[in-house]
């Protein structure tokens, strides 16, 4: 029996692999045939990695603190009964972050590595590429964000978010042609049907661009801060 | 007593074997990159700071859980046991400092490692290395090492070191990253199911307790003294324990 | 009677536990082993002469009061104050020079911080180690491994040595040197209780033998009494194996 035990213990952290691998991935992964030597070794684990990159992201903008750290109140309020209970919890609690706050502006910086660990991890993490170029804007690096954003159209030249993103950014910077070239472009691509936010919001860019190059007047400005709100990303 | 003569033998042990040298040029490699590129935006510190922090726990990790695992299959298998207990001195020293040995090679190791680290720190500016978040990072760091060893000296002594490796990462693994799951879990339980559940989950080791890295990376300041206290006393106690057991289980064995 | 140097009480060890069947390595094992002799351990392989040794040493735990040290039971760490101990098979910490495995053992043997050097330094010349204090037990060979075995088995200055089959692996020169050891060590008034399937080198050395076979013994006594009217040793010992062995005619 004691020799067998380590392949037991083997087996179940295999088994937890593949389980991982089949559930947890929300995104299409990088080829592991096609894909560098990092996506080589990783194999499908990659896909899980790209996501955990991306998900410290939102962990950083929220100082440290995981959903899961404020879920604890509530998922066990009712078994008080037992004893040291309050003792765990609050050993649990008080070694992490725990109050939910939001990166000062002036740190916000600091999300963007995660953004080049995802998208370097899984080159086909959209979510990844669009959310790394608003965030690049957001911290007034234009430039990057352009880049950041044409890199990702490179690697996923099919892709309708990728174009929408720039052409956003594009309008946001008050380059209308730029944008309107591209918003088009992602016209061209996305699907014929979907209930997706992005594919409405297409049409809704894409109409507000033409207008701005049209010159109607006293159109609203959508990039103020109070419009920022209602961005998707926020 | 026998037991520090047994721990001395363990460090040189450990020391002489090449791995330690080579995880340390391999950190100190990653700093170096990671200090050298700007991933993202000039001046966004907290990636570095996180990376080469968990890395820094992993390698640590990776090299005291096989070097406690192996420390007493290794001498039995080569019957370098028989010499060491062929001594006026009790099965309990030989453990304790066998034990006692795995847990300061694995702190010299984590030692090599924060210098690394603060090395790194003080290049890139700013007052870290003054924080006081940073430094119970390091003592927490250094008593879970020695939980962990002690953990791993006590499955090795009723199986073998794979074994030994196995229980005591995945045992590590369960309560770092799931302890809180497991939590929520029983709670969502009733009855006589919560009530065998929760004993379990107390008397597992709660690593969870001594990472503070995040607080360090997103500067939330140190932890307050008397928790800081206790989870300490908790670590060692716990291990304590832990290599009592060993030496129990070890003083019937036959050789 | 004056206490015995080594004394075995109806000794009996069984391996395996449980449902297992259980296997006896020995069985009502009883001797003495006087102050000042060397004793010749024989038999057969698995006879039961390595279980004996482990249970003098609490390498096996043996039952209560039935080994003794110097008059102290075998499973006090007391009783091996006085005893040094050489195995057969000579695996030493390989990452250690062989000073620093000695100090080791002096320290695990009670010797004082101030005494260890000197004492490693005596012991090494004794043995003719000197010139190797420096080099890593790794680089040994079988037969250095031996001597270094001897070194830290007389290191502490023991009263009783216990050497399981010394001459191992040993070439014939090495051999005559354990054996003038040996009796050097004899005319120092220390004991020594030695395994060996050597039987000329037991005929050369020891004063008494304890021939062991399946767990039994089967002599204890002087070489002399027992070769009789044999031509030697390896006769007697045949003969009495064969007398031994239940299916002998």
């Amino acid at each position: 029996m004691e020799r067998w035990l380590p392949h037991f213990a083997l087996a179940g952290v295999v088994l937890a692999y593949i389980m991982a691998s089949v559930l947890t991935p929300r995104v299409k992964a990088a080829n592991p045939q096609t894909g560098d030597v990092l996506t080589q070794v990783l194999g499908g684990a990659s896909a899980i990695a790209a996501d955990s990159a991306f998900e410290q992201a939102d962990v950083y903008y929220h100082a440290g603190v995981r959903e899961e750290d404020e879920g604890l109140k509530l998922s066990t309020s009712s078994a008080r009964d037992l004893p040291l209970l309050g003792l765990v919890r609050s050993l649990q609690k008080n070694t992490v972050p725990k109050e939910v706050r939001h990166l000062e502006r002036k740190d916000e910086k600091e999300l963007l590595p995660w953004f080049h660990a995802a998208v370097r991890l899984n080159p086909h993490h959209i979510e990844a590429w669009c959310v790394g170029t608003y965030w690049y804007y957001r911290v007034g690096e234009y430039g990057q964000a352009e880049a950041f954003a044409s890199e990702g159209i490179r690697r996923n030249p099919s892709e309708y978010k990728l174009y929408l993103e720039r052409g956003v950014l594009f309008a946001r910077l008050g380059q209308y042609k730029r944008a309107l070239s591209d918003l088009e472009k992602a016209k061209s691509l996305r699907p014929p049907k979907s209930r997706e936010f992005e594919w409405a919001a297409v049409d809704a860019y894409l109409g507000y661009v033409k207008a701005k190059l049209s010159g109607v007047p006293n159109l609203p400005d959508l990039w103020t801060d109070e419009h920022q709100g209602c961005h998707r990303h926020h | 007593m026998g037991s520090i003569a047994i721990a001395r033998l363990s460090v040189i042990e450990t020391l002489r074997r090449k791995e330690f040298y080579v995880v340390l040029v391999l950190i100190v490699g990653l700093a170096v990159w990671l200090h050298l590129i700007e991933i993202g935006s000039s001046g966004a510190g907290r990636f570095a700071k996180d990376v080469v922090m968990q890395v820094v726990w992993l390698a640590s990790f990776a090299l005291a859980v096989p070097l406690a695992a192996r420390q007493l299959p290794q001498d039995v298998e080569t019957k370098t046991v028989y010499i060491l207990l062929a001594r006026p001195m009790p099965r309990w020293q030989y453990v304790l400092g066998r034990a006692v040995g795995a847990i300061t090679a694995a702190a010299i190791c984590l030692c090599g490692f924060f210098v690394v680290l603060s090395v790194m720190l003080s290049l890139k500016g700013g007052s870290a290395l003054a924080d006081p978040t940073l430094w119970q990072a390091f003592a927490l760091q250094l008593i879970a090492l020695m939980l962990l060893s002690a953990l791993a000296v006590f499955f090795s002594v009723f199986s073998t070191p794979a074994g030994a490796i196995s229980f005591s990462f995945l045992t590590f693994a369960i309560m770092r990253y799931g302890a809180v799951s497991l939590l929520n879990m029983i709670g969502s339980t009733s009855g006589f199911i919560r009530h065998l559940l929760w004993p379990a989950y107390l008397l597992l080791p709660h690593f969870e307790f001594f990472n503070i890295t995040q607080r360090f990376v997103h500067e939330w300041g140190p932890l307050r003294w008397d928790i800081f206290c206790g989870i300490i006393s908790y670590g060692v106690l716990y291990s304590v324990v832990l290599i009592a057991l060993s030496s129990l289980i070890f003083r019937k064995r036959w050789l | 009677m004056e206490t015995a140097a080594i004394e075995a009480r109806n000794l009996t060890i069984n391996y395996g536990s449980g449902r297992k069947q259980k296997k006896c390595a020995v069985s009502g094992l009883s001797f003495r082993v006087e102050r000042g002799e060397i004793v010749g351990f024989i038999g057969p392989n698995g006879a039961g002469k390595t279980s004996a040794i482990k249970a003098l040493l609490n390498l096996i735990p043996p039952p209560p009061r039935t080994c003794f040290i110097l008059g102290i039971d075998c499973r006090d760490p007391r009783s091996r104050v006085s005893v040094g101990y050489m195995p057969e098979i000579s695996y030493y910490p390989k990452y250690l020079r062989l000073s620093e495995f000695l100090h080791l053992c002096a320290a695990l043997s009670g010797i004082p911080a101030r005494n260890r050097k000197q004492a490693v330094e005596k012991v090494a010349e004794r043995t003719g180690m000197t010139s190797q204090l420096n080099a890593r037990l790794s680089s040994f060979s079988k037969g250095m491994l031996q001597q270094a075995g001897i070194c830290q088995a007389l290191l502490h200055d023991p009263a009783i040595l216990i050497l399981d089959e010394p001459m191992s692996g040993l070439d014939p020169v090495a051999r005559m040197r354990m054996r003038l050891l040996m009796s050097d060590l004899r005319s120092e008034g220390k004991t020594i209780l030695f395994s060996s399937h050597e039987l000329s080198e037991i005929e050369m050395v020891a004063d008494r033998i304890l021939l062991l076979n399946q767990g039994v013994l089967l002599y204890e006594g002087s070489i002399s009494k027992l070769v009789g009217k044999e031509t030697n040793l390896e006769q007697a010992f045949v003969r009495l194996l064969g007398e031994g062995l239940p299916w002998a005619a």
